[in-house]
């Protein structure tokens, strides 16, 4: 087992590092200058600001101060607004984490009830209407499912009851964070409610469950306590990819919703090519990004002893 | 050939009935009687034989679901294809009247289907334009995707060994870096334009592709098929090509129905922040995105397009599980 996290640590290490040199080479490769919107400037003052940035040394010697900088905690400084990217992230990322909890709180609970449902009423009407909510769920984007929930459900309710029942836009009372957790946990919850619905079918034909009817076990008991438990597995890992899925569309939710968060400076930061902001996000995100694929990973090596086994076999 | 078929099986169940405990007594040979036996009728091939994929592909047309997917993609993708071409505006033609509703006349009585939108640019024909750029950036990305990974795939899982252990490392350590953010650093240093979204989606898209062939290939490649054609001297390149990845084909198809809505949503949520198409070009994620801005007051430029992306979407995932139904040995009855 330590064998097996070990190797994990290994490539989540490797994978952080091309990360960071990806995100280097294209930010020293992107087109333009950090400071041409700037005013005109004398070659001197141009000189001094490269000197200021450290942008007049080898490319190489940019990249060994960069990569221990980050390991330092310090992603740099962004040239549009003057301040540490470390300080934006720290004051915009909180709202972000908690957005991104909810959704995923949501989407879990909701796609193993979905899925749960859909399996024990196979081919009757629920199941037909759980799966077609998961196919709408995975096919319609986030931003469309915002957009949609935010006309319908905060603009055309408000005008309707004559008071706000969801804000429109915001990020302060706890109404306001409905809608924008259930947009962005929407399509996650319908990846989960699909593979829950197989594992359970799986789980409900196999022979504990069998052994447990036979033992007049009640029918919520061989549900909840045996079915679930053991189709719960496969679930665990998808989440490592669902949390990327819910952080990237957090960027467009939080657009639409106007949501102070990180989402929210990524995307600015991109249409005004503030390159370091950018890179420093890019790099967050992929390091968190990457410690959660890890954790699941080793979770679910730790929970389920079959992984464990075929890796032992290597 | 019935004939004594039905002989046969009449004279087994006979003895079964009667002769059920008595088994050790031999079954005398009057019971069976001699029908004959036609040679000519023998040779008859009755039914022609099917193939797997001419099995797949009937299973598929039966499939009343699976039909009408396929005759709305049709549909979506006709439309793409020849609507911007028939279609008496162009593109990036304004009109004085700006923001119409469906169904009405600009002011020199020039008729718009869908209306215009806030410059005064036909909707229809836009949506359609908008359409024929979604989808091509999604074919052609995902058409590279399988390329690549099927090459890269089947050369790891054919020879096995170090080449497959490095190449799979390699793999490993790219499918860790979520992909949006790579695409989304790409399209921040490149022009945007088609081929720049086409580009960043490949060269990060392969990962999954390379896997699941890699995977295929490891459990084909110990049949006797591929032995036989080894022995007969055939090249790597040949056992792969012409033996190996016909034989995962039907996965690869499956997946590649599946990657086409992944590409799509792609398209839209880059074109949803800003990195699309360049003006005056268009696409149904570029469509959207400006929709959002007017959809307090004209909600239909962004439902419109939002609807054509998510039944794209919907019918592409929706045909892809049917596809695997169909191709699944494991649920023929």
């Amino acid at each position: 087992m330590l064998k097996y996290i070990i190797k994990r640590i290994c490539y989540a290490l490797l994978t952080l590092l091309l990360l960071i040199a990806i995100t280097f080479l294209m930010m020293h490769a992107a087109p333009g200058d950090p400071f041409a919107r700037d005013k005109a400037m004398t070659p001197e003052t141009k000189a001094a600001l490269y000197a200021r940035y450290g942008l007049d040394k080898p490319l190489w010697m940019q990249f060994l101060i960069y990569v221990g900088n980050i390991f330092q905690g310090d992603l740099g400084t962004s040239t549009k607004y003057g301040r540490e990217v470390t300080t934006i992230i720290g004051e915009s990322f909180p709202i972000s984490f908690e957005l991104g909890i909810r959704s995923l709180v949501i989407s879990i609970f909701g796609g193993i009830l979905l899925g749960t449902i859909a399996a024990i009423r196979r081919g009757k009407a629920a199941d037909t209407v759980a799966m077609t909510v998961a196919v709408i769920g995975v096919s319609v984007p986030s931003f469309i499912v915002a957009a949609l929930l935010q006309y319908f459900l905060a603009l055309q309710l408000n005008l309707k009851l004559g008071s706000v029942f969801f804000p429109i836009t915001g990020w302060t009372s706890e109404m306001s964070k409905v809608l924008p957790a259930f947009a962005l946990g929407l399509s996650s919850m319908a990846t989960i409610s699909r593979l829950m619905r197989t594992s359970m079918l799986d789980a409900l034909n196999s022979d504990y469950i069998k052994t447990a009817k036979a033992k007049g076990l009640s029918e919520r008991r061989i549900i909840w306590k045996h079915a679930v438990r053991n189709a719960i597995m496969p679930v665990i890992t998808v989440l490592g990819p669902i949390t990327a899925s819910i952080l990237t569309g957090a960027f467009v939710v939080e657009q639409v919703f106007s949501i102070p968060g990180m989402g929210k400076f990524f995307v600015t930061s991109i249409q005004e090519l503030d390159y370091m902001m950018i890179a420093g996000t890019t790099i967050f995100y992929g390091a968190f990004l990457i410690i959660m694929t890890l954790l699941v990973d080793i979770a679910y090596g730790i929970v389920d002893p079959r992984v464990k086994l075929a890796n032992g076999k290597e | 050939m019935r004939k004594k078929k039905n002989t046969m099986q009449n004279v087994s169940q006979q003895s079964m009935n009667e002769v059920a405990y008595t088994c050790d007594e031999a079954i005398s040979a009057d019971e069976f009687t001699w029908v004959g036996q036609d040679i000519e009728k023998g040779n008859v091939i009755v039914r022609e034989s099917v193939s797997y994929f001419k099995d797949a592909l009937r299973r598929l047309f039966h499939d009343k679901v699976a039909l009408t997917l396929m005759i709305i993609l049709g549909f979506i993708l006709f439309m793409s294809i020849f609507m911007p071409m028939i279609s008496q505006y162009s593109m990036s033609e304004i009109c004085d009247s700006h923001n119409l509703g469906p169904f009405s006349e600009d002011i020199n009585g020039n008729f718009h289907i869908l209306g215009t939108d806030n410059l005064g640019r036909d909707s229809w024909t836009r949506l359609w334009y908008g359409g024929r750029i979604s989808l091509l950036i999604a074919f052609v990305a995902v058409g590279i995707n399988c390329v690549v990974g099927i090459i890269y795939g089947g050369i790891s899982g054919y020879f096995g060994g170090w080449i497959d252990n490095i190449m799979m490392r390699i793999v490993e350590i790219v499918s860790g870096i979520p992909y949006l953010l790579i695409v989304i650093l790409l399209m921040t240093i490149m022009k945007p334009s088609i081929s720049t979204i086409i580009i960043a989606y490949a060269l990060v898209g392969w990962v999954g592709m390379a896997r699941l062939v890699r995977g295929q290939v490891m459990q084909l490649k110990e049949q006797e098929f591929v032995i036989s054609a080894q022995t007969m001297g055939a090249s790597a390149g040949r056992i792969l090509l012409r033996h190996l990845v016909p034989n995962t084909l039907s996965v690869i198809i499956v997946n590649l129905t599946l990657a086409i809505p992944s590409a799509i949503f792609t398209e839209a949520y880059l074109s949803f922040i800003g990195l699309g198409v360049p003006l005056p070009q268009a696409s149904w994620g570029t469509l959207a995105n400006d929709g959002i801005i007017n959809f307090r007051y004209y909600p239909e430029q962004l439902l419109i397009p939002a609807i054509l992306i998510s039944l794209t979407m919907l019918g592409f995932n929706l045909l892809g599980d049917k596809l695997r139904d169909a191709f699944d040995p494991k649920l023929r009855r």
